[in-house]
């Protein structure tokens, strides 16, 4: 089944930071982009990014397209879902004066904006040439929105109307005469633009379109991001940055650190580091990345190469599963458990496991997400996992986040050797002010156990 | 001709019938036919679902809408398939009513709707200010509905006529009295405390307000749910306030509850406006003889009141007798519509 990308909104990713920032104008285009389906052959993706590019120059600021926005907005606002009617159309109802108001409307849209845009010559999008439904529509070429069965569709039924005007008196009989020949003019125009049905059609599509392109194009200015670079053998970020929650850093008045991290096809990656250390993030942000490059948005990193995948599997901790009545390592176990039947099967996933196996005893646990990696690392998908367990495999890469360093938090994921974590649990909790008695107890029983040892 | 020049002074009006069959649409249709469409723009809708042929009750022949060259009107999908009315579609609205979209058309010939149209306040004053702001119309006229229960209150318009008659009560005195009891409420005064739009933009609740400091608290949760041993929420903190909002229905057990306490009494109360005052005649006087104020957010100017003196099952009422009655009682002008219609 295609992931649409409705589908994706209520991912713990923050996706939907990304789509209600997006300024979207008709609210066909709303609907269109919801419904749309995410693209995972590399022959599209590079098509939704080519026409990306074509409008992000035309849409940065001073652009030739950018300088007319306004007026473009002014002819997609009024733009409605008429799919429905069309479709009525295209199987031979005749259409009533609502769905010829209706259609009228798009192809006053459609020629008006087809005749803003003709001088730029813009290449991702074309608008066809409807002249002959609007002359259908407006025989009196007032060019303005609005219809009825106009006079000079017939000279009987002008005649007829002219004698209803001239009585005082309401005449029933006269009105009668004149709906029989407004049917059958309804008939013939119906018959007519069933005939132009798939330009309509087209028009409709094209429209919705431009509205997502030049919203993407505007989102790419303003949120600083960039257009990837397709890549088949894996995923590599330079600067990457999460928009939702750098905007609240900043309203805050504090900076986004970036990462650099890459994920070749085949190896895990395998994050380690202190809490608090952003591990989750990433890992939500990758996920972000990923659903965004299918879907053709600008991507929050200043370069980025990514690799198409079948399947995003995001597996975190704040999933709401106790309303499925599973407890959070049930939950978990069968999450994995349906990635890897994932695997099995063949397709190529991206595979994002936050701290497997934590919610459980600590020998066990590090066992379960030992063996998670064996299998991550016999397989061809794109997969990360973050761990606070040591786990010894030689098979994958590893980056560490690199903490705490002079009391302030570093963000930044560094290339790390050793299979040991680092333990700075108590360091932080002590950094977070929480109560010096439990600290002071736990520090007494980590000390006694390493005695032990 | 009755009170057609005086409408040309109002932006909106609405006509109300206080029962069914009181001759609401004889009113409206009546206005329709003589207004000087030469000299300006009018603009005609309904209050929710209205303009049945037939009346969905009483199973009696109800007249149409008759509209005339040049008028605009607003009515939903369903309704506008149905005109019997030649007539150019100028607008779709988006908003879904539960008889489709809301169509709006110029009428080009003589012809005949059944009106439908935005069903609440908000809808309905968003539709006025559209018509004027799109199409230039000088007068909204509302075809509403004070007998059902209905989200969108007809007090929004400037002017409001109102139709009574025997369908109310076949008995002169028994309709005089709720006719004027009614218009008694419609002319409350408009408050001229500044309330927050914060405070007015709650939904229920009953709260209290200092004009001068702005402050608000919630006084009681809802006039509904209110039971007798109830005391207001905080009253131990004892605020200072001189308002009383009641942002849904003024009760006849909230206003007894107001008016038991010697604190609230001399507050002033503030509605919405009168459709939301659900109050027993006698609870009323009493409340305004004890030195209770009740004032309106919102308030229309009622310019006239139509009387139909024949009942739906056929009993007439002396029409010359019970205009010049009405008269007397409420001090406004009072017309037999059908006197006129011919």
């Amino acid at each position: 089944m295609a992931v649409r990308f409705k589908n994706i909104l209520d991912m713990p990713c923050g996706i939907r930071y990304m789509y209600s920032n997006l300024d979207l104008i008709s609210p066909l285009s709303v609907s269109m982009l919801l419904e749309s389906e995410m693209e995972t052959s590399k022959n599209k993706i590079l098509l939704l990014y080519s026409n990306l590019s074509e409008f992000k120059s035309l849409m940065q600021e001073g652009g030739k397209l950018f300088m007319i926005k306004d007026k473009i907005a002014l002819h997609l606002s009024q733009l409605k879902d008429i799919r429905n009617s069309l479709k009525r159309i295209s199987e031979g109802v005749i259409a009533d004066d609502i769905e010829l108001f209706e259609i009228k409307s798009l192809a006053l849209i459609n020629q008006k904006i087809r005749d803003l845009l003709k001088e730029l010559d813009i290449k991702a999008i074309t608008f066809p040439n409807i002249e002959n439904v609007l002359n259908l529509l407006d025989p009196d070429q007032n060019r303005i929105t609005s219809f009825y069965i106009y006079d000079s569709y017939s000279t009987e039924l002008k005649k007829l109307r002219e004698r209803l005007k001239q009585d005082d008196s309401y005449n029933e009989e006269t009105l009668y005469q004149c709906a029989i020949i407004e049917d059958k003019i309804r008939l013939r125009l119906s018959k007519e633009i069933k005939k132009e049905f798939i330009k309509l059609k087209d028009s409709l599509y094209n429209l919705s379109q431009l509205d997502i392109l030049m919203a993407k194009a505007l989102q790419l200015h303003a949120l600083n991001l960039s257009i990837p670079t397709l890549s088949l053998s894996g995923i590599a970020y330079k600067e990457l940055f999460n928009p939702e929650v750098a905007n609240i850093l900043l309203k805050k008045g504090r900076d986004y650190q970036n990462t650099d991290i890459t994920v070749n096809l085949g190896k895990p990656l395998l994050i380690t580091g202190s809490n608090m250390g952003g591990k989750s993030l990433t890992l939500k942000t990758i996920a972000l990345c990923q659903y965004l490059f299918q879907f053709g948005f600008g991507i929050p990193a200043k370069s980025a190469f990514i690799i198409p995948v079948q399947e995003v599997h995001l597996s975190s901790g704040d999933d709401e599963d106790y309303k499925k009545g599973l407890s959070s390592f049930a939950a978990e176990m069968k999450r994995i458990d349906k990635m890897i039947q994932k695997i099995n099967e063949g397709s190529l996933l991206l595979s994002l496991t936050d701290e497997p196996a934590r919610t459980t005893n600590p020998a066990e646990g590090q066992a379960l997400a030992s063996a998670l990696l064996e299998i991550l690392s016999r397989s061809q998908i794109v997969s990360v996992v973050t761990t606070h367990y040591t786990i010894e495999n030689e098979n994958c890469d590893r980056l560490r986040v690199r903490g705490f360093i002079d009391g302030n938090m570093d963000y930044s994921l560094i290339s790390d050797n050793m299979s040991q974590t680092p333990a700075e649990a108590l360091n932080i909790a002590a950094s977070l002010g929480v109560n010096s008695l439990w600290l002071e107890l736990a520090r007494k029983e980590l000390e006694k156990n390493l005695k032990h040892k | 001709m009755p009170f057609i020049e005086e409408l040309l002074n109002y932006g909106s009006l609405s006509i109300v019938g206080l029962e069914k069959n009181t001759g609401k649409t004889e009113c409206l249709n009546y206005i329709l036919k003589r207004l000087p469409l030469n000299k300006i723009k009018v603009g005609v809708s309904s209050i929710g679902l209205d303009g049945e042929r037939t009346d969905q009750v009483t199973r009696s022949s109800k007249p149409e809408i008759i509209l005339r060259e040049g008028i605009i009107f607003t009515t939903s999908e369903k309704h506008y398939k149905q005109r019997r009315i030649i007539s150019e579609l100028i607008d779709v609205d988006d908003q879904h009513t539960s008889l489709g979209r809301l169509i709006t058309a110029r009428a080009i010939s003589k012809g005949k709707v059944m009106l439908s149209g935005p069903p609440s306040s908000l809808a309905l004053k968003r539709w006025i200010d559209r018509l004027k702001a799109n199409y230039s119309v000088d007068l909204c006229i509302i075809d509403g509905a004070l007998s059902r229960l209905s989200p969108a209150s007809p007090a929004i318009s400037e002017a409001m006529i109102m139709a009574t008659g025997a369908a109310l009560s076949v008995s002169i005195n028994e309709l005089i009295k709720k006719t004027a009891f009614t218009v008694e409420l419609i002319g409350i005064e408009k408050t001229k405390k500044e309330l927050d739009d914060q405070l007015i933009e709650n939904s229920s609740g009953v709260w209290s307000f200092n004009s001068i400091t702005g402050d608000f608290y919630p006084l009681y949760e809802s006039a509904f749910t209110l039971d007798k041993k109830d005391e207001p929420i905080d009253i131990k903190l004892n605020r200072t306030y001189d308002v009383v909002f009641i942002s849904g229905a003024l009760t006849d057990r909230l206003l007894k509850k107001i008016s038991s306490r010697k604190e609230d009494l001399l507050k002033e109360i503030v509605v919405r406006d009168f459709t939301k005052i659900f109050v027993a005649p006698l609870t009323y006087r009493n409340f305004i003889k004890k030195g209770g104020k009740i004032s309106v957010l919102q308030k229309s100017n009622l310019i006239a009141v139509c009387v139909n003196p024949v009942s739906p099952n056929g009993y007439s009422l002396d029409s010359n007798m019970l205009c010049k009655e009405l008269e007397a009682k409420i001090e406004l002008p009072v017309y037999d519509i059908f006197n006129y219609v011919n």
